[in-house]
Formats: structure tokens, C-alpha cells, sequence
């Protein structure tokens, strides 16, 4: 588990403690502790297993931090142990007590662990300054003094799946073993028992009289056959009536079970849609700082980022390119200077005379016809009618650049890349801040998908998984039951009301019979008797309605509290009778001639009413004090609350119990300056603290928070930190 | 008549040996010796490589020594091997400009190229990729020693930017 070292020290007050922790950072293990240390046990988290608890004996290692596991050489011991402190209140009549449950193995080798099967429990009790440990055999009744098993259930509860266990809305039992548990209402049982055998004593006094009557022998003896018949009959009926109603209340608590499921299946496809939401958004971040790392990488050749740096070279080509261009310009003007100069020289006919068609004649023909003499090819006269040609062929370039366009090329390429060049900078600035601000988005959705994963792991570990299709099928069949066996009930209880009143006639008659047959007093007797046994019943009933109502009128006390706030439509809660002492609780509607609509409402409503009732079951016992003695520790109670109604439930906690203890997430927000961390909402703490120090109600804030680097995915380096945030 | 340019891309130059594993195959896909070795800049990002092919690491190397004015004796024949030549480095303008820092950082006289015959001009654009290639082994030297220093310094996808931002320029 996560709570490695033995500074994990918390430190309630009287008045409202909350601890708040998000999902993963150990709240349900904080609540297991309190488990641990009265029940030897914790709540087991596997979805699939609806017990719900787990032993020391099959937990074993699985109770000590993994990162002390981890940290253990060969032959060390490593111990898990939780100690609670209770302190005598001034005000009542108690003593301190220190308890301490620990769980102890060793590392006999590389992954082979000694591991015990108990855990040991020591109780200190304290005397005037100091813990001296009781004898063994108290425990026992130590634990059962500073908190009742029977009251235990109703004020430690962990999330939905706790709540639901402690009160069905389809089960009569609940609220049965409510009053069974919480009343003296089970001593008119006995009354009852006691009644019933006085009257059956007394009726066969008088059914034996009868048979020895004179007269009217044979009209007895038939009207006695026929009240045995008769109540034979009932017997038969209030049977079938019996197995009817298990069979109904069977699948009244198995609609409800799917109540719960299909509620459970809508949250889990709305988490896991927002999951599948956040992971496509996930995705599409990290596409683009892939592509960003791409393109930046690409740039880097593209944009000629890479050339950062060497602008130098580029002005120093310049200047090279621009004195050869100055050196080639330079042999050009002398080359051109010279040929001027050779033009001046010019002592023959000018360029163009004659007309180049002659001059190619004159070649052909090996004559001048200019002074009319022999040019023989080869002969001096030849060549110079051919000097006279060149003008006609392309001039020779007789100043050499061969690299001239070459270097050009270059020039031109330089004042391409100088953009580039000068901007990279600036460009590789803004490319690194945008992607930045895209890790910075890509770390906020991992944070959230992993927040959210975790509620789907809450939402799994508080309502199981979940086959949609499967649950509506078996819905539907269970649906057909409710309606069959009601009409089975209303039928049978029709017949059985006409035997009654057949027996009633028979009854009514033989006691006409009887008289001056028999002494009156058998008469009178086993009439008393009978309306004792009638009577006894009828103020168990009463009892039971009159508790009943003190527990709705409760129950309604903190519902009203806990919704008022919110400004939405609640309702009111309404116990109905569903059998002989079985009580199912409904939210009704007033404004509609108080119809049920308990199915209609949303998990919160139906939470809140369900936190009420369980608030009820407490207060309504004022004269056991209850609140005053034993501390509410809820884990996770208000999940499907908004702000507003989790505020006016810590209030209302606050204000029923003189200690409670609320684990919770609600309250943390992400904190921006940390990655995958939370930080408490200050401002909506202080003004919780400034209403109940209005009240006089102390409060005291802590936070289970997980220092900075460590992740969940590894739980082997997983440590906690206990923060106070309000004192 | 080949300009000194139409010589110099047609050479292959060598890469230091020793900077094989350390620096190329670190840095750049392995196996991209030539164009058959040609990657997306998908598949380079997604096996955190820098460069495609080992051209590109090679220039980079190449202007790294460049701006740090940082060049190496490197006895191509002994120590190095050769690998794509410049023509098909891309993108051209990039082979052109270190080609043009080779002139200029060889203080190459311009004009006297025009009067060189053909062996003369092989000769000289034999010597610039051989300055070319010192330049590379003095950037090659640069990021090994670095790598030695952090073996984690080019983990980050903008390392190589941030890397030659760093390196002080030549005075």
C-alpha cells in the first residue's frame, strides 16, 4: 500500500476533519485502516468480488507499502502497522485508548517472503499519564464498547457500493434490521409469543369442553371439523401469501440491483466516453508535435536553419566574386583597348569593304578583284583577302572566365539562402515555443485521461463492471416476476380474507352454542386471549410505525439540509409498508398527489437520500447518543454531488456528529504549476471554515499528496505526503 | 571545359571511420549510405534519429566545423570512408553553399581558376572537397565530444538546433 514510513500521522479534531486526496493516492487505504485495526480486514477492490472484504489472512504482504517490500534486503523485516488514538473527551465519562494493529513478514530470500497469516492487535488503556497494554482478552470488548458492531456499519461507510449495502430502496430488510438493531422494538415479539400460546391454550380448553356438550352434538362436532378445515386453509394461504411476497421481495431486490447496475453502466459509458474523448484529443496533440518535430527537423535543411552562424562566409564570397568580377572586367576593357588599338592601326580597306560575298568569291576563286591579282591558297595574298573575313565569323574570346557563370550561380545562391540564414533564429524560436505549448497541452491531457482512467477504476471498484445488453434482458424478466406475483398476492389474499370470514361466522356460532353447554369462563377465556394476541400485535405494529415515522421525519431533517441549496427538485422521503414490519424507503413527489419517483431521479438525489437516512438511523437515536460517542468515517460519500450539495452535506455532517471524518477528492483541482498533481480550492475551504465557525463547529483539512516525480504506474517507489492544509 | 563545381560534386568525399558508430549511426538512420537507403521524415522522427541519411549528417558536421573555424588532418585513405557524392546531396543549394565556403575559406584565387587547364582544375576541386572533409571531421570531433560529455545531450528533438546555436563561432 502507499503509506511507506511512519510519519503518516493524521490528527483529528472534534468537528469536521476532511481528507482529501485524488483518485490513486491512497484515500481508500486510509479508510481501510480504520478497517483494518477494528475488523482485521479492508475492503476488497476487486470489481468482481461482492463481498467486499478481505482478511489479514489472505492479504498478507499485500497490506505493507511495495516500496518498503522493495527496499528489503534478504533476512530484514518489514512491518505494516496502524495505530489509532483515541482520547477521552472531557465532557463524557471515557477513557484513552491506543490501538495498534500490526502486520509483520521477512525476506527469507530473493522473492520468497516468511508471511503470517494474523495480524497482532494491541489495545493500551491510559492511565493518569501513561499507555499500559490491557490483557489480550479484552480486545474484544474494548473494540465492542468504543464502537458497537451494530452501529459500526452506520457510521463507517466507503462510496456508493457501502451506501447501497446499508440501504436497499427495494428491500424491506433494510430498514427491518434498522429498527431490529436500533430499537427495543423485538421484545413485542415476545409479548406477541406469549399471547398467541395463552390464547391456544385457552382455545383448546374450550374446544374440548365443546365435544362433551349435550345438545347440539352433531352441529358442534361438524362446526369444529369445519374451523379446523378453515383455519387449515388460512394456514395454506398465509403460506402461499408468504412464499409469494419472499418471491416478489427476491425480485424486488434484484430490479433494484439492476437499478443500480444500468446507473452504473450509464456512468461508466459516460466516463468511458469522456475517456475516449480525451484520449482522441490525446492523439491529435501528439500528432502534431510528431509532425512539428518532423517539419522542425526538415527545416533545419529546408529553411537553412542549418547555415546559422556562417553569414560571414557568404559576405566574404561576396567580396571575392566582386573582385573577379572586377579582374574579368578589368582583362576585358584591355583586351577591348587592344583591339581598338589594332583597329586604329588599320591600314587596309575598313570593315565591310568589300561586301563579304565578295571577299568569299575572291577566297573561292583564289583572285583579288580588288587590283585584279592570283591569291593562291597558302599564299601571302590569300591570307590577306582572309584577314579581311573574321568580322563576319564570331569574335574570339580571348579573355578567359570558363567559371564566370559558375561563380555567379554561387552568388545568386548566397543571396537565396540569406533569408533563411538571417531569420533562423527567430523562426527556430517560435517553432520551439509552439510545440512547447503543445507538450504543455499533450502533459494537461495526459494528466486528465490518467485522472480519468482512475475514476473509471473508482467507478469499477464502487459498482462492479457492468454487461448492458445482459442486465436489460434479465430486467425485463425480473419486471414480468414483480407483476405476477403481485397479482398472485392480491388474488390469494382475497381467497384467504373469505376463509377468514368464514371462520369468523363458525367461531361467532360455536360460542352461540356454548352457552349454558359449557362453564362461560372457557369462553371469556379464550376470548381474552385473543384480543390480547390481537392487541399485542397491533402495538408492535404501532411501535413500529411510530419509530418509523421518527426515522422518516429525521431523514427528511437531513435530506432537506443536504438539497435545499442546490435549487433543484428533490422531493420528499416517504417510508411504505410492504409487508408485516417491512418498510421500503421512496422519494415522493408532493406537488403529485405524492407519486414515487424514485426511479425518475438522478444518482445524486438518490445518494443524498440514502446519506440521510443512514444520517437518520444515527440521530434518530438520541437517547443512545449515537453522533455523540462514535465519529462518521465516510470514504468517498459524495461522488455524485455537485459543489454545492457536498457543501451542504459536510455541513450537515458537521452539525450531526460530534466527530466525522470525510475522505474525499472533490475539493482538488489540477495544479497548474506541478505536473499530475492537485491543489486544494482554498477559497471554497475557508468558506466551509468560515460557516461552521460560525457554528462553533471546529474544522481541520488534510491532504494526501505524492511528492513531485513519483508516478502511480510504478508503485514500488509510490510514498505519500500528509499535508495539513486547515487547522 | 568542366567548371571547378561540375568537378567538386562529382567527388565522393570520406567521412572519419571512427565517428561511424559514435556520431553518424547515432545521429542518422543506419544503412543510408546511399539513396536506396532513403527514409520519410516519419520513419527518421519516429526511431529519434536526426538526419535521414548520412549526407545530412555529414554537412551538418561540415558546417558545425565550418562556425567553429574548426578543421582536422584527416588522412581520408587510412582513416575514413567514402560514401554518396555531392551531386546527390539535397538540397542543392546547401551542396552549393558549402562548395562556396570551400572557395572562400581556401581563399581560393578566382581569376587564376580561369587559367587553369582540366587536371589543374580536378586537382583543385580535389583539394576542396579534402578542406571539406577536415572541416567535417573538426564538427565529427565537436559532437563526439559532446556525446562524451552527455550521453543523453541529442536526446531532444530540437538538440541538434540548440547544439549548433551553441557552438562558438570561429573569431
Amino acid at each position: 500500500m502507499c503509506y511507506y514510513g511512519d510519519n503518516n500521522v493524521l490528527e483529528f479534531t472534534k468537528g469536521l476533519n476532511i481528507v482529501l486526496g485524488a483518485n490513486g493516492y491512497g484515500k481508500s487505504k486510509l479508510y481501510d485502516a480504520f478497517q483494518w485495526v477494528f475488523n482485521d480486514q479492508v475492503t476488497n477492490s476487486d470489481p468482481n468480488n461482492k463481498a467486499g472484504y478481505k482478511r489479514t489472512s489472505s492479504l498478507k504482504r499485500e497490506l505493507i507499502s511495495e516500496k518498503a517490500l522493495a527496499e528489503a534486503n534478504v533476512g530484514d523485516a518489514v512491518e505494516c502497522k496502524v495505530v489509532i488514538e483515541i482520547l477521552r473527551s472531557a465532557d463524557a465519562n471515557s477513557e484513552s485508548y491506543r490501538i495498534a494493529r500490526a502486520y509483520t513478514c521477512k525476506k527469507t530470500a530473493e522473492d520468497i517472503w516468511a508471511e503470517p497469516n494474523e495480524s497482532k492487535l494491541s489495545i493500551y488503556r491510559k492511565d493518569i499519564l501513561h499507555y499500559t497494554p490491557i490483557s489480550e482478552h479484552e480486545n474484544g470488548g474494548v473494540l465492542e464498547r468504543l464502537l458497537p458492531t451494530e452501529v459500526r456499519p452506520y457510521v463507517w461507510f466507503q462510496g456508493e457500493r457501502g451506501i447501497n449495502a446499508l440501504i436497499d430502496t427495494s428491500s424491506e430488510e433494510s430498514l427491518k434490521n434498522v429498527i431490529k438493531r436500533l430499537s427495543d422494538i423485538t421484545q413485542w415479539n415476545d409479548y406477541i409469543v406469549v399471547a398467541q400460546k395463552a390464547f391456544e391454550t385457552a382455545k383448546n380448553a374450550f374446544d374440548l369442553q365443546m365435544r362433551t356438550a349435550k345438545r347440539h352434538g352433531e352441529r358442534i362436532a361438524k362446526l369444529q371439523t369445519e374451523e379446523a378445515e378453515l383455519e387449515r386453509e388460512i394456514a395454506k394461504y398465509d403460506r402461499l401469501i408468504e412464499e409469494y411476497k419472499r418471491n416478489l421481495k427476491a425480485a424486488q431486490d434484484k430490479s433494484e440491483q439492476f437499478d443500480v447496475q444500468i446507473e452504473n453502466a450509464r456512468n461508466m459509458k459516460k466516463l468511458q466516453s469522456e475517456e475516449e474523448h480525451l484520449s482522441r484529443q490525446l492523439r491529435d496533440v501528439i500528432g502534431n508535435i510528431d509532425k512539428a518535430y518532423q517539419n522542425f527537423n526538415k527545416k533545419m535543411f529546408s529553411n537553412y536553419w542549418v547555415l546559422s552562424g556562417t553569414d560571414q562566409l557568404m559576405s566574404n564570397f561576396d567580396k571575392k566574386f566582386t573582385a573577379y568580377n572586377e579582374s574579368v572586367a578589368m582583362r576585358r576593357a584591355q583586351e577591348n583597348l587592344r583591339r581598338q588599338a589594332e583597329e586604329q592601326l588599320q591600314t587596309r580597306l575598313p570593315d565591310g569593304v568589300p561586301e563579304p560575298i565578295h571577299i568569299q568569291k575572291m577566297i573561292e576563286i583564289e583572285h583579288c578583284l580588288v587590283c585584279d591579282r592570283p591569291a593562291k591558297e597558302g599564299t601571302k595574298e590569300h591570307d590577306a583577302i582572309s584577314s579581311l573575313l573574321p568580322k563576319l565569323k564570331p569574335q574570339e574570346e580571348t579573355v578567359k572566365s570558363w567559371q564566370y557563370q559558375m561563380l555567379n550561380d554561387l552568388y545568386h545562391n548566397n543571396m537565396a539562402v540569406r533569408d533563411g540564414v538571417s531569420n533562423a533564429q527567430d523562426e527556430i524560436r517560435e517553432e520551439i515555443k509552439e510545440i512547447t505549448l503543445n507538450q504543455s497541452r499533450m502533459q494537461q491531457l495526459k494528466d486528465e485521461l490518467d485522472a480519468k482512467e482512475l475514476e473509471i477504476q473508482e467507478q469499477l471498484r464502487l459498482g462492479g463492471s457492468s454487461n448492458p445488453t445482459g442486465i436489460i434482458d434479465s430486467w425485463r424478466i425480473t419486471t414480468a416476476d414483480i407483476v405476477k406475483y403481485n397479482a398472485d398476492i392480491v388474488r390469494d389474499e382475497a381467497i384467504r380474507e373469505g376463509k377468514v370470514k368464514q371462520l369468523k361466522n363458525v367461531q361467532s356460532e360455536l360460542g352461540q352454542l356454548s352457552k349454558g353447554e359449557i362453564p362461560e369462563s372457557y369462553t371469556i377465556k379464550r376470548d381474552i386471549f385473543n384480543d390480547l394476541h390481537a392487541l399485542t400485535i397491533r402495538v408492535k405494529d404501532a411501535k413500529y410505525k411510530e419509530l418509523i415515522l421518527i426515522l422518516e421525519s429525521k431523514a427528511n431533517e437531513h435530506f432537506q439540509k443536504i438539497n435545499c441549496e442546490t435549487g433543484a427538485f428533490y422531493g420528499k422521503i416517504r417510508f411504505i409498508e410492504i409487508s408485516e414490519g417491512g418498510y421500503r424507503p421512496i422519494i415522493i413527489d408532493p406537488g403529485k398527489n405524492d407519486s414515487d419517483i424514485t426511479g425518475s431521479l438522478n444518482t445524486s438525489t438518490v445518494s443524498a437520500m440514502k446519506l440521510s437516512i443512514i444520517m437518520a438511523i444515527v440521530s434518530a437515536n438520541a437517547n443512545r447518543s449515537y453522533t455523540q460517542f462514535y465519529p462518521l468515517i465516510a470514504d468517498a460519500p459524495v461522488s455524485d454531488f455537485d459543489p454545492v450539495k457536498t457543501k451542504a452535506f459536510l455541513l450537515e455532517s458537521a452539525e450531526t456528529f460530534t466527530q466525522s471524518i470525510i475522505i474525499m477528492k472533490e475539493g482538488l483541482v489540477r495544479d497548474e504549476h506541478r505536473q499530475q498533481r492537485y491543489r486544494p480550492e482554498m477559497d471554497k475551504l475557508n468558506e466551509l471554515n468560515n460557516e461552521l465557525n460560525a457554528k462553533n463547529v471546529p474544522l481541520k483539512v488534510f491532504q494526501i499528496d505524492m511528492p513531485d516525480g513519483i508516478s502511480n504506474e510504478n508503485r514500488s517507489e509510490i510514498t505519500i505526503d500528509i499535508k495539513k492544509i486547515l487547522n | 571545359m568542366n567548371t571547378i563545381l561540375e568537378r567538386f560534386i562529382r567527388k565522393e568525399p570520406h567521412f572519419p571511420t571512427m565517428y561511424e558508430e559514435s556520431v553518424m549511426k547515432r545521429l542518422s538512420l543506419k544503412g543510408a549510405y546511399d539513396q536506396g537507403g532513403v527514409r520519410s521524415e516519419e520513419e527518421t522522427f519516429s526511431v529519434g534519429k536526426f538526419f535521414n541519411r548520412y549526407y545530412e549528417c555529414f554537412m551538418f558536421a561540415a558546417l558545425v566545423g565550418i562556425k567553429a573555424g574548426y578543421e582536422l588532418p584527416f588522412d581520408r585513405a587510412q582513416e575514413g570512408k567514402k560514401f554518396l557524392p555531392v551531386s546527390d546531396w539535397k538540397p542543392k543549394r546547401l551542396a552549393d553553399y558549402l562548395f562556396m565556403s570551400m572557395l572562400t575559406l581556401s581563399d581560393t584565387d578566382l581569376a587564376a581558376l580561369d587559367e587553369l587547364d582540366e587536371k589543374q582544375i580536378d586537382d583543385k576541386a580535389f583539394d576542396l572537397i579534402k578542406l571539406l572533409e577536415r572541416y567535417a571531421y573538426g564538427g565529427f570531433d565537436l559532437i563526439d565530444k559532446e556525446l562524451k560529455e552527455n550521453q543523453h545531450s541529442f536526446d531532444d528533438p530540437f538538440s541538434i538546433a540548440l547544439f549548433l546555436k551553441n557552438v562558438k563561432p570561429a573569431a
